[in-house]
């Protein structure tokens, strides 16, 4: 395909002679997430608690802190701190994983001024005890009271989520919410990734969409000890959530201590062409969101932590292709994603003839010129991600002053994931934020973190 | 339709607080008869809301005692009848009709025509005016849940309450072929918005706004109004002034005219004339005047000859642009052309014109003419006075509820939980939303298995343990506990307030098991919370209970330490007295047991009771009180002074009394007397004393010789407004009548008094006597030294 090679193109073999097979992303660049982390490529971040025997126990506290958010503001959030680990209010709770068939045991204290509780949507026969008196959902802890242990079996695999069952109309507001993922029994990560007890479930990277939004006004009010001012029927959110953060901090290295130490998780799913990623979705705020990635349908194949099935062990034969998932508050929804260029009409690798095919490549495409006459580099302009090059794995020479993360990303195609509620994609009033987050779309040789 | 009528039963289930279910069952038609009615509805935060509702009645008479509700009554509709048969009673002062969304059957829409001229359509199907009785039918059922409303303006309408749940099913408890459940209930998803509501009752929704005062287009004559000379600018030349009307020449069809000047070439000053309307108006009230005028003066004026084109409210001129004038023009000289200010339209807004009766005039001026050929002519036609109403609302643009009902009723402590069968069962559950937004049912520690949408069943249920439930949707969905247990069901979108006070809104309990849920105390109050010793407290507590069962709620009140007394301690309100005199102060804990029979719960409030360092009410004697005379005011005439114990004649009871003056007709300058008695503090302690008075001074002192009430406390006086008595009276004359204060209560703040024996006094001072029948007396009741 010499006829679309461009001047200053670096192909895949010389991009890989100079720097080797696997690139080395690891970057100052603000947005990069790649640092070391201790666990394995795409897998969901969170706590595993102490397990002995069939017990799996948790410890957390309720506590405040502050949030920040993109525009520079930062409020005041209650939220659920891991007392094994940081023991630091976060936004959301700790993702608790636990294995399929375990007894949880999840330990509250509380450190805020008010009553806190926690329910399980999902989980059955949750029993309670402990705790300082009966709320009307959920057994409570007053301030600084008698800690509460609230113990479930983890019956069923599958994407859940916690909060608080006080004051819910304030309490999830104000940050204590949070998900919980139980691995199916068989489920190993190296070896046999799956959401659920079947095949259908299989994927190669997992991760977390939790919705949530906020009203700077109530927070406000909290902090500022006007509670009794909250007019819960006025609540009008203007800042939305991805895993506790807005765009572009979803895309922020995590855990990040150091700006936003109150909100560890981000959100930036990857893959490579013909990877199965597992999009665990909860609406964990208030209102519905409908998520939107763009690229490709994914496939809906669970809801509220059940298998969209005709019967049990049928699979997911209920599952739906679709470009679009609402996600109603309180609920859960599971997808698989995958992408890999098929019926572009074009080689995404900007592969010469002869040249062997990629994993996953869709072979009719194999060597095909993209359809269009590249424009010299005086007649573009050079987006943020952009890496010079239009081919996967591919970078070519930049303007000075350009950033260089696309290049740094080793030319991923960066796809655009995203509420479509508009409104929801601004940080109170600015544009872009809020629910945004990108799908990185690597070439096979980059490892994902 | 059948013609063959079947008396309904009504059924009355006791399933939420009450929800009246209408049941059909029969072979032939399912035949209803409901009213349409406004009724008020209060939130558990006392907000009275003014709601439109169906109630539920049993024959065509439409007289049965039955009050309309929110949900309306609940249809129950066998499939295997052929129809449905509503027959409809509209109490209501619009126009209102029923729909079934989901159920096919003949609409007759209703129609009408915007002011832009637009044929929209105003009710879905047709409509049953105020006061009539209209009938609804339906041919073609299927099995599922429905729900009914009205089809008529339903934004507001339907949100207005004029709404309820039908239920088609062939067999009971098998809601769709195939399935087969062991329990039915609905859940009815609905929304207030107060500001609506209230604008529909106080007629200021929308189409109620700027009712016409006065309109006139000219069309066929003058109206109401009729033509003068010389309205305007003091002008006196009738002679050359004129008005007609012309059935054509207006805007649109026929029009005013005033016509001046022309007539012979004598020179002219001021001519006006003028068309007049009265109206009236019943209150003050702010109003939108507005016309159409169209000036010319003819060719020929000169450039200092003008004419205006002017309008008047009882004689005072409105103008634009801060003339007093609509429109002036002005000659432009021999044999120019006419000068025209075409057709223009001109509104006016007055706030707050008076009650009464008013004049419009409408006509034009013109202050000069030299020529016969020098005419002005002035034109109006559509004229109109609208009253601008206070319009709260024109729609639900601005919708903003502040009330989350389900089945009716927002969540409160009041709330019931709602039976819904046993572990083991199958429950179906019917929601339905008749709001206007999305909302999301969440049950916790259960799955529902969904089952349908909008009476569609699916072919593949799915488990899911929340469902979106969008604004007019039913979906059925059942349940199958396998313990029983209190099931919490609540809006996910977290509409749990009402108005601005929690918990509430969409939340509510489903009691699978028949489980006896224990009283609620949501209140326990005592006022006061402090009291003086002698004194009460009144006790109020508000307890419910969640399921009404087994038993109605008994109360039990105890104190502890065991002090006091209730004068019915099996009441939510009973009165509380110590009964034990005390120095110090006491806390006692009031403790109130609420039972359902089968579970009681406690709770408590503490009393602080402040006792009293001394109190005395004289019932038996004079206690620890003791008589002197001349103690007050370095008097010195003991002879004129005496003090007694009474043993009636107290304010209650026994009092003590001071007797001065009298004996002889001796001229007399200063005499006291009062009662003493010592009280003792332990420690340093801010102290208040009251006690009762009546002072009375003879007929026949003078208007200098006055008695007064003393008090002092180690010698020290203590009065009332400044002055160092607590009350003074003085004589009117010779012959004159008694002077009395009556009995009166004083209390006064002795400060912070030190430790150790006090003592206190009281008693009278009289200034001056000159007769014998002058005489003062004093009674004293009811002492009281407290902290």
């Amino acid at each position: 395909m010499s006829q679309t090679k461009r001047t200053g193109d670096v192909t895949m073999d010389s991009l890989s002679k100079k720097t080797g097979r696997n690139f080395i992303l690891a970057s100052a660049f603000a947005l990069m997430i790649f640092s070391s982390y201790s666990y394995a490529g795409g897998v969901i971040p969170g706590i595993s608690g102490t397990t002995v025997g069939s017990d799996t126990t948790f410890n957390l506290t309720a506590k405040s802190g502050y949030v920040a958010t993109p525009d520079g503001g930062s409020y005041l959030m209650w939220g659920y701190a891991d007392n094994d680990g940081t023991a630091t209010m976060q936004y959301p709770g700790p993702t608790l994983i636990v294995q399929q068939g375990k007894t949880v045991k999840i330990t509250l204290d509380n450190e805020l001024p008010v009553n806190v509780s926690m329910v399980f949507p999902g989980q059955h026969n949750v029993i309670a005890s402990g705790g300082n008196s009966d709320g009307l959902l959920a057994r409570e802890i007053s301030p600084a009271g008698t800690t509460v242990t609230y113990t479930f079996e983890a019956s069923n695999p599958g994407t859940y989520l916690y909060y608080s069952g006080t004051r819910m109309d304030l309490q999830v507001e104000m940050g204590l919410v949070g998900a919980i993922i139980i691995r199916p029994t068989g489920y190993h990560p190296d070896t046999n990734r799956i959401a659920y007890k079947h095949a259908d479930s299989a994927y190669d990277h997992e991760y977390l969409f939790l919705h949530t939004e906020m009203d700077p006004k109530v927070h406000l009010l909290v902090e500022q000890g006007r509670t009794s001012e909250i007019d819960n029927t006025t609540y009008s959110p203007v800042y939305w959530f991805l895993n506790g953060r807005n765009f572009p901090d979803t895309l922020l290295v995590a855990p990040n201590s150091e700006l936003i130490p109150n909100q560890p998780y981000n959100c930036l799913p990857m893959m490579h062409p013909g990877d199965r990623v597992l999009m665990r979705m909860v609406g964990a705020g208030r209102d519905a969101h409908p998520f939107h990635p763009h690229s490709n349908n994914f496939v809906s194949i669970a809801r509220d932590g059940r298998l969209l099935q005709s019967a049990p062990g049928a699979g997911a034969d209920l599952a739906f292709s679709d470009y679009n998932l609402n996600i109603p508050p309180g609920s859960t929804r599971d997808a698989i994603f995958e992408w890999t260029g098929k019926k572009l009409g074009w080689d995404i690798y900007g592969h010469d003839a002869g040249e062997p095919l990629q994993p996953n490549e869709y072979a009719p495409d194999h060597g095909k010129p993209i359809p269009v006459t590249l424009p010299e580099q005086k007649d573009l302009t050079f987006g943020l991600l952009y890496s010079g090059s239009p081919f996967l794995g591919g970078t070519g020479i930049l303007p000075p002053g350009t950033s260089v993360a696309g290049q740094v990303l080793g030319g991923a195609y960066a796809q655009i994931w995203h509420s479509h509620h508009e409104k929801e994609i601004c940080n109170n009033d600015i544009f872009p934020g809020g629910q945004i987050t990108f799908m990185l779309i690597m070439h096979p040789d980059v490892s994902i973190p | 339709m059948s013609h063959e009528l079947k008396n309904k039963t009504l059924v009355i289930f006791v399933v939420m607080l009450v929800t009246l279910a209408l049941s059909a069952g029969s072979s032939l038609a399912a035949e209803f008869y409901l009213r349409a009615e406004q009724f008020t509805k209060t939130m558990p935060d006392g907000k009275n809301i003014t709601m439109w509702g169906f109630a539920p009645d049993s024959d065509a008479s439409f007289a049965a005692p039955t009050t309309a509700t929110v949900p309306g009554p609940a249809l129950s509709i066998d499939t295997n009848d052929p129809n449905i048969v509503i027959h409809l009673k509209n109490n209501l002062p619009k126009p209102v009709s029923i729909v079934i969304t989901g159920l096919i059957t003949t609409m007759q829409p209703v129609f009408f025509q915007d002011s832009r001229g637009r044929r929209r359509v105003r009710s879905f199907t047709h409509e049953t005016q105020p006061g009539e009785i209209g009938v609804y039918t339906w041919n073609n059922l299927r099995d599922g849940s429905f729900i009914y409303q009205s089809g008529t303006h339903p934004a507001v309408q339907v949100q207005m309450g004029l709404y309820g749940t039908a239920k088609l099913e062939a067999d009971i408890n098998t809601p769709y072929a195939g399935v087969n459940v062991d329990n039915e209930m609905d859940l009815f998803f609905s929304e207030i918005d107060p500001a609506l509501h209230q604008a529909v009752a106080n007629g200021t929704y929308g189409s109620t706004a700027n009712p016409m005062v006065l309109s006139e287009n000219f069309d066929t004559d003058a109206g109401s109004f009729s033509y003068a000379d010389d309205t305007f600018q003091g002008t006196n030349q009738p002679g050359y002034a004129d008005g007609g009307y012309t059935p054509t020449g207006g805007f649109a069809g026929g029009a005013l005219n005033v016509l001046l000047g022309g007539i012979d070439a004598t020179n002219i000053l001021g001519m006006s004339g003028g068309w007049s309307a009265v109206f009236n108006l019943p209150a003050s009230t702010d109003i939108t005047i507005s016309f159409r005028y169209n000036l010319t003066q003819s060719p020929n004026y000169e450039s200092d000859e003008y004419s205006e084109a002017l309008v008047a409210i009882d004689g005072t001129l409105y103008g634009s642009g801060g003339a007093d004038y609509l429109a002036r023009v002005a000659g432009n000289g021999e044999g120019g052309p006419q000068v025209t200010t075409g057709w223009r339209q001109f509104t006016v807004n007055l706030d707050a014109v008076a009650a009464g009766t008013h004049t419009l005039t409408i006509g034009g001026h013109n202050n000069k003419k030299t020529s016969a050929a020098e005419n002005t002519e002035v034109l109006i036609d559509d004229v109109m006075i609208t009253k601008e109403t206070a319009v709260t609302m024109t729609s639900t643009i601005d919708y903003d509820p502040k009330y989350f009902l389900i089945n009716g009723q927002p969540y409160s402590s009041a709330a019931i939980s709602l039976p819904a069968g046993m572990s083991g069962e199958t429950t179906l559950l019917r929601f339905y939303n008749a709001s206007l937004q999305s909302h999301f049912p969440l049950i916790q520690n259960l799955y529902m298995t969904i089952l349908s949408e909008n009476g569609y069943k699916y072919t593949y249920p799915k488990q899911q343990y929340s469902l979106v439930l969008p604004a007019g949707t039913t979906k059925d969905a059942t349940i199958a506990p396998s313990q029983d247990a209190i099931y919490s069901i609540y809006d996910r979108a977290l509409n749990l307030t009402n108005a601005a006070n929690q918990p509430g809104g969409m939340m509510t309990f489903l009691n699978v098991g028949n489980l006896n849920l224990p009283p609620v105390i949501s209140s326990l109050s005592a006022t006061p919370d402090i009291i003086n010793y002698g004194g009460t407290t009144q006790l109020n507590a508000v307890a419910s209970d969640p399921d009404s069962q087994p038993g109605p709620l008994t109360y039990n009140w105890t104190v502890t330490p065991n002090e006091g007394t209730f004068n019915d301690n099996t009441i939510p309100n009973p009165v509380y007295t110590p009964t034990t005199a005390i120095t110090g102060s006491e806390t006692y804990s009031i403790g109130l047991e609420v039972s359902d029979t089968a579970a009681t719960v406690a709770s408590a409030i503490n009393i602080t009771v402040q006792g009293v360092f001394l109190q005395e009410s004289f019932d038996t004697d004079a206690a620890g009180f003791s008589y002197a005379d001349d103690n007050f005011r370095a008097t010195s005439h003991p002879a004129y002074a005496s003090g007694d114990y009474i043993a009636v004649g107290g304010f209650t009871g026994g009092g003590l009394n001071v007797n001065l003056a009298g004996i002889d007709g001796m001229h007399i300058l200063g005499m006291s007397g009062g009662w003493s008695a010592g009280f003792n503090l332990t420690s340093p302690s801010i102290a208040t004393v009251s006690f009762r008075y009546n002072l009375t001074q003879s007929p026949n002192y003078e208007s200098h010789e006055y008695s007064e009430v003393l008090i002092a406390v180690d010698g020290t006086l203590y009065g009332s407004g400044g002055t160092d008595y607590v009350a003074r009276i003085a004589g009117d004359g010779e012959g004159g009548t008694a002077v009395t204060t009556g009995w009166n209560q004083f209390t006064v703040d002795l400060g912070l008094l030190s430790a150790g024996t006090h003592t206190l006094t009281i008693g009278a001072h009289n200034n001056a006597k000159t007769s014998s029948v002058e005489s003062t007396e004093m009674f004293i009741d009811d002492v009281i030294v407290s902290p």
